[in-house]
Order: structure tokens, then sequence, then C-alpha cells
């Protein structure tokens, strides 16, 4: 009897007193991942790994085990062995080898393994041209990230952005986004501003003063050919494509009153979208296409707004510091990052819509022009050293900070493509 | 003891064992192209011996009184000229696209100025280039002071 | 023959419930201190500041210790008063607060060890950076006293694959949870024996 007493005690105090303990810091460390040479008998296996290795490396997302380090080099998956890569505190494996090549033509068997799980997550195959071995690995490493991460990789996406070689001279570029492959779209003595990418990667747009005042123009990426948007006012910039391209957001300014204004794409019409005697500009698109963030000092200072299109609804987003401006949307919409000033210091900061909270995440002071990667979790940015413009990006989870190799000459305004599928 | 340790922890696995994933892929290549600018000059200028140069606040488009002073000398220019050109600066500080917009704002006051002292707003164009083109492209209170300018020409 | 056994044991059954609701019925009558006992103990987690838990935990075993030396002053005073005239006010009240600290020491023991073992299994949790994403992956953990994990299941998905599969990474590098050795067994029982972890995609 007593025993059932306390056996029914004990039930109750068990329910009662359940210790629930949180965990939701994680470790500072990186994610180790080694990358075994493929096995190939023309020695490009070891080069197609090593840019895979350069890939995933890119941001500062994982840390990579050295190839002396290794105690063993896989290629198939039967003679993979856990423990080898147990011992060395590695945390992911990928390992390849070549089913076909030749001069022209290559075909190559991968595999990745999460060794903490024992468990290969991810069986793939790659095939394409000899000459496209870059990217190859960018495709190998998309699907490495994907598996690793559960989220898409970037590694195959472009940056366009405005390259300042000398005072007169103005380029607007394009390269892939470890910074290789630079190609240049368009040259002029006069200013170049605003590169946006049209959402099927066909287009890109930007405001060019080469006719004395700025002007917008679209220029088709395969052909070359551009085509500026004839409106009436005295000047045209900002332009930004929407998400489902059917439309771009620009600035119009008439007589000195700069107005956020829709040009649609289909039927060539263009509507007024604010109305306000300040300055209002910068817009920028939300993901499903219906709501534009944009900067205005109707208030006294730069400040965020958000527009619903269809309504033409304003409502203020941010409250704290002299100088908010240049908000875009995260892939969710419901984040935003922005240039943030504070006493005449820029910085990079994010904000949910729906908080007041600004979070700074860049140090660097004359910080500008966040552009978001398009799976979110990476942001480029445009800052100064010694007057030289350079670009330098961050992980938002804060574990890696990082600079895109330093051009021949001043850099400034990165936008990150979307993706390239 | 260990080893049953051991065995009860792995035996969780086949639960969350799957198959892996399986993808495949086929690479191709693509290829940009680049344009060719519209050439643009520019008219000769009438020399009037006067400061150029209009100074702001930072993130304002305001006048100062030193500035009015200033632009009352060129009226009478002003009104004999063809035509009257107005560039708003601003300095290297915020954001482009802003910058470029209060530029314009910074010309305008200008032009709106000129207007109610007398000139011709038909002979007056107004331009702003924002924070692209500094005269002083150092990162420092001075060379910011210089950047945020209204440039006037007369032709 | 069975029949009317199953009625003795249901009877006997109906008997002995009957029994513990009048026992938790009389435990409000009983002394505070036994009362005290029973109050769940409410595990907020600790503000997570990796850096800052050794400097914490520092702190608890001071006021742990501070507690101790109270305890025991406390106890002396109901000793000399027990040698004086019976006060019931001023016995209750002492007694009260010699329950307290027992319930306050218990809950610091326990602190102590959650900070530490929150500590470890961050530094070996690799986080995946969904970002934005707002998740939780929730695991049932068994305990031997040794601070051996005898079994660890997951019983609530975050519903994110990758996300599951770094916290299950992270357990299977973990044997044992020896931050609970040394803690008294019936606190160990209470709180360690079988405990739920949870991994939060956010800090929040």
């Amino acid at each position: 009897m007593k025993i059932f007493l306390i056996f029914l005690t004990f039930i109750a105090l068990s329910i009662e007193a359940k210790l629930k303990i949180e965990i939701s810091q994680g470790s500072k460390d990186l994610p180790k991942i080694a990358i075994v040479p493929f096995k190939s008998n023309m020695k490009i296996g070891e080069s197609i790994s090593m840019l895979i290795q350069d890939n995933l490396t890119l941001f500062g997302e994982f840390k990579a085990l050295p190839k002396n380090e290794m105690l063993s080099f896989p290629s198939k998956e039967e003679n993979f062995f856990y423990r080898d890569w147990n011992i060395l505190n590695v945390d992911y494996v990928v390992i390849g080898n070549f089913q076909e090549e030749n001069s022209e033509f290559i075909n190559i068997e991968y595999f990745v393994f999460n060794i903490s799980l024992n468990k290969l997550i991810l069986r793939g195959d790659v095939s394409g041209n000899y000459s496209e071995k870059e990217k190859i690995s960018k495709v190998i490493s998309n699907r490495v990230y994907k598996s690793i991460t559960g989220l898409n990789g970037v590694f195959d996406t472009k940056i366009a952005y405005i390259l300042n070689p000398s005072r007169e001279e103005y380029k607007i570029c394009i390269s892939d986004i470890d910074g290789t492959d630079e190609e240049v779209l368009f040259e002029s003595s006069a200013p170049l501003m605003s590169p946006s990418w049209s959402s099927d990667l066909k287009k890109l747009a930007y405001v060019s003063f080469e006719k004395g005042y700025p002007e917008i123009y679209m220029q088709d990426l395969f052909s070359g050919k551009r085509e500026s948007i004839k409106t009436l006012g005295l000047s045209n910039s900002a332009p930004v494509w929407s998400p489902d391209n059917k439309k771009l957001a620009f600035v119009m300014s008439s007589s000195g009153n700069p107005d956020i204004y829709i040009y649609n794409l289909r039927n060539k019409k263009i509507s007024r979208h604010t109305t306000h005697y300040g300055i209002d500009t910068e817009p920028s698109w939300s993901p499903n296409s219906k709501k534009l963030l944009f900067t205005s000092n109707r208030s006294g200072s730069p400040q965020i707004y958000e527009l619903t299109v269809s309504s033409n609804r304003i409502k203020r987003v941010t409250l704290d510091g002299d100088y908010n401006a240049r908000a875009s949307y995260f892939p969710d919409g419901k984040d935003i990052v922005l240039v943030h000033g504070n006493n005449g210091v820029f910085h990079i900061g994010t904000k949910k819509l729906k908080s007041r909270f600004i979070n700074t995440i860049s140090k660097t002071s004359l910080d500008e022009s966040p552009t978001i990667s398009p799976n979110g979790n990476i942001i480029i940015y445009a800052t100064k050293n010694n007057s030289q413009g350079y670009l330098a990006g961050l992980t938002l989870d804060g574990k890696s900070k990082f600079t895109l190799p330093v051009k021949f000459g001043s850099v400034r305004e990165p936008a990150w493509s979307p993706f390239m599928n | 003891m260990k080893t049953f340790n051991k065995i009860i922890i792995l035996s969780i696995f086949p639960l969350v064992i799957g198959c892996a994933t399986q993808v495949s892929d086929l690479v191709t290549s693509t290829n940009y192209s680049s344009a060719e600018s519209d050439k643009y000059e520019s008219v000769d200028k009438i020399d009037t011996n006067l400061d150029d140069l209009i100074y702001f606040e930072f993130d304002k488009a305001s006048l100062s009184s030193d500035s009015k002073d200033l632009i009352s000398e060129y009226v009478e220019f002003a009104k004999n000229a063809k035509a009257i050109r107005l560039e708003g600066h601003c300095d290297e500080r915020g954001t482009r696209e802003y910058n470029l917009a209060l530029g314009e704002k910074r010309a305008i006051e200008v032009k709106n100025y000129l207007i109610i002292k007398g000139v011709s707003s038909s002979k007056i164009k107004v331009i702003s280039y924002g924070e692209e083109k500094p005269i002083d492209i150092n990162s420092n209170e001075n060379a910011w002071k210089k950047n945020r300018r209204v440039e006037i020409s007369l032709f | 023959m069975t029949n009317s056994f199953i009625g003795l044991l249901n009877s006997i059954f109906l008997h002995l419930l009957l029994f513990a609701i009048l026992i938790t019925d009389f435990s409000i009558f009983a002394p505070q201190q036994d009362r005290i006992k029973t109050i769940p103990v409410e595990f907020v987690n600790l503000p997570i500041d990796i850096e800052n838990i050794p400097k914490k935990i520092n702190n608890i075993k001071n006021e742990l210790l501070e507690n101790n030396i109270q305890k025991k002053k406390l106890i002396d005073e109901l000793k000399t008063i027990d040698k004086k005239k019976f006060d019931f006010d001023t016995r209750k009240n002492l007694e009260d607060q010699i329950a307290e600290t027992k319930f306050l020491n218990e809950k610091r023991e326990v602190q102590i060890r959650i900070a530490l073992i929150q500590e470890r299994i961050n530094s070996i949790w690799k986080k995946p950076s969904l970002i934005n994403k707002n998740i939780q992956a929730e695991f049932i953990i068994n305990l031997a006293p040794s601070g051996e994990i005898l079994s660890f299941d997951l019983i609530s998905s975050s519903g994110e694959k990758v996300f599951d599969d770094s916290a299950l990474a992270a357990l299977s590098k973990i044997y044992f949870i020896t931050e609970v050795i040394g803690l008294e067994r019936k606190y160990f029982e209470r709180n360690f024996r079988s405990f739920n972890l949870v991994f939060k995609s956010k800090n929040q």
C-alpha cells in the first residue's frame, strides 16, 4: 500500500516538474568539411575538388580539412570508412570519381557523407564540357551545400556592380559571385548607377548620365541592346525589377519632387504611387511583388516606409536613428536589410518588419548598398577604405566576415543576381 | 557497459536513415554582350568672376543667408545669359539614390531663389549628380563640406 | 472466482485512490515545510551568454554557500526557541524560512547543472543557418545517475530534416552528461532522470 502511494506521488511529481533544457546558441566552430581529390586519370580530379573547396569556403561558412591531414582517399561508396573521418573530427566528407573523361566530355559521380550520423546524404552525378570545369564545380558545390544546409547554394550566381577606375571612367560590370569572369556591360565617361537584375536574368536596368541627366536604361545581357524609358520627368533613377518580372519600380522627378512610379513592362504604362513634396526614393520590391519599401524624408530625416501597391497605403517602418535608407526585403518578406546611420556613422542593419529594433551587423563606418544572397543567408555591401571603394560581406549567423577580391578601381553598388536556374 | 551504451545510441539511427538524395545535372554555357554609349558634348560657359559654388549642411537643402547673398550677385548675369545650369551634389555619406534626390532638392532651392529674384524659369536647367562627382575624394569633414554644393554655370 | 477477484482489486484500487485524495487534502493542514516540497520547480532556461557562464556559476555557488550558512543559523535559532516557551508564530515563521531555503537550494543546484549542460551542448552543436526560420526540435533524454545517456529520442521534429540531423549529430557525440555527477540523488531523480532537450533555431 505504501509503495503504491509512493508510486502515485512519484507520477504526480514527475508530471509537475518535467525539466526542459533549451539549446539555442550552437557552437562557434564552423562545420568541418573534407573534399577528397576526385579520382581521375587526367589530373583534373584534384583541380575539380580544389574548386569545390574554394566555393564552399568562399563566404566562410565551412572549414576545409587540408589534403595532407586526410588518412584515406576514397573515391567510391564501397571504400569509404566513417572511422577515418570521425578521428579527424570532420563533419562532412565529399568524394567523387570520373565515370567518363576525355578532352571534350566529362561525367563525375560524387557522394556526400554526414560523419556524425554515419550516413550517406547525397549521391549525384554531373556531366558537361571539359572546358566548363569551373561551372561543373559550382553545380557540385551547390548540390553539396543544399544537402548539408538545406538551403540552395549560390555558388553559380552573379553579381553586378559599378566600377570607377578613374575620375571620368565608369563601367557597369557583371562577374561570378567569387569575382572571377568579369565582363563589362557598358562604359561611359559620365556616372552610372543603380544596377538591378530582371528576375529572368536576361536584362539589367541601370541609370546612366551619358546624356547629361539621369536616365534609366534596360540592357539585354545577351544581345547588348539597350532601351531607355522615355518619360517626361527631369530625372529618372533607382530602377528595380519586380520579382514577377512584370513591372519596374523607379523614381521620377518632374519639378524637384522625386516620387515612386511603376512602369508596367507589358502595356508600357506608368503609374504614380507617392505624391509627397519631400524625397521619396530607393524603392525595393517585396518577394510577392505586392509591396514596396522606400526611403522618404517626409518626417524630416530619411526613414523607411512600406507601400502597398494596389492601395497606395503607406506605413512607416523605421523609428530609430537619424538616417535609415535603402532597405530591401529578405526572401521571406518578413525581415529587411537597410543602411542605418546615427551621428554620421553608417552601418548595415537588419530589422524585423514587425519589431522596432534595428540590429547593426557591419562594423566599418561608410557602409552602403547592401544586397542579399538569393538564399537569404549572406549580405554583400559596399564600403570604403582611404576613399577606395570595395565590397565586403558577412553571413547572417555572424560567424563569418569576408571581403571580395579588390578590383582596379573603386567598386560600388553590388547587386546580387537571383538564382540562376 | 560502454559497448552497451553505444548500441543503444546507434540503434536510433535506422529511424533516421533514409535513402540518400539522388541528383543529376548537365552543364551548359552562357555568354554576355556589352553595349556602346551615345556621345554627349558640353557647351561653352560664361565667365562671371564669381564664386560658383553654394554650400549646404549635411542632409539639408536649405540656403543660408550667405548663400542667398551670393546667388543675388548672379541675378544680373543670369538675366542676360542664354541658359543657366544648376548642378546639385552631396557628400559621400548616406545612400546614393537618396543623395541623388537630395542634390536635386539643393539645385531646385537655388533655382527657386533665382526665380524669386526675377530670372526666367524657362532658361534654368537643373541636374543632380548626387555623390557621384565629389570635388575632394577624401573621407573627412573638410572634404564633405566642399562636396555638399550646387555648381552654377551660365551659358 | 475471477469476477470477485477483479472486484476485490477494484475496491482496493478505489480505496487507495480515495485514501490518496484524503492524504492530499490533509497535506493542506500539514506543516508548511511539506507543502513547499511539492511545488513544481519552474526551470526557465538561463539567459544564454556563454562567456559569462563561469562567472554566473560562481555567483550561484556563492549564493548557495550563503544560503547554507543562513539555513544553519535558522536551525540553531529554531533549537533555542524549542527550549524556550513555545511560540507558535515564531516557530512557523522559521520553519517556513527553512523550507524556502531548501527549495531554493534544489533550484540553484539544478540551475548550475543546466547551465553547464547548455554550455557543453552549445559548444558541440553545429547549428545550421536556416535564417529567419523559427523552429525547434525536442528530444527526451534518459540518464543514469552516473550521467550516462541511456537513450535519447526525437519526440517533436522541427520539420526541417537538416535541423533535426544537426541536433542528432550533436547528441550522438555525447555519451555521458557528467554535469549531473555529485548531485544529491533525490534532486537527480526529480530533475535529470528523464528530461527534455529543446534545440531552437532562434535565441528568443
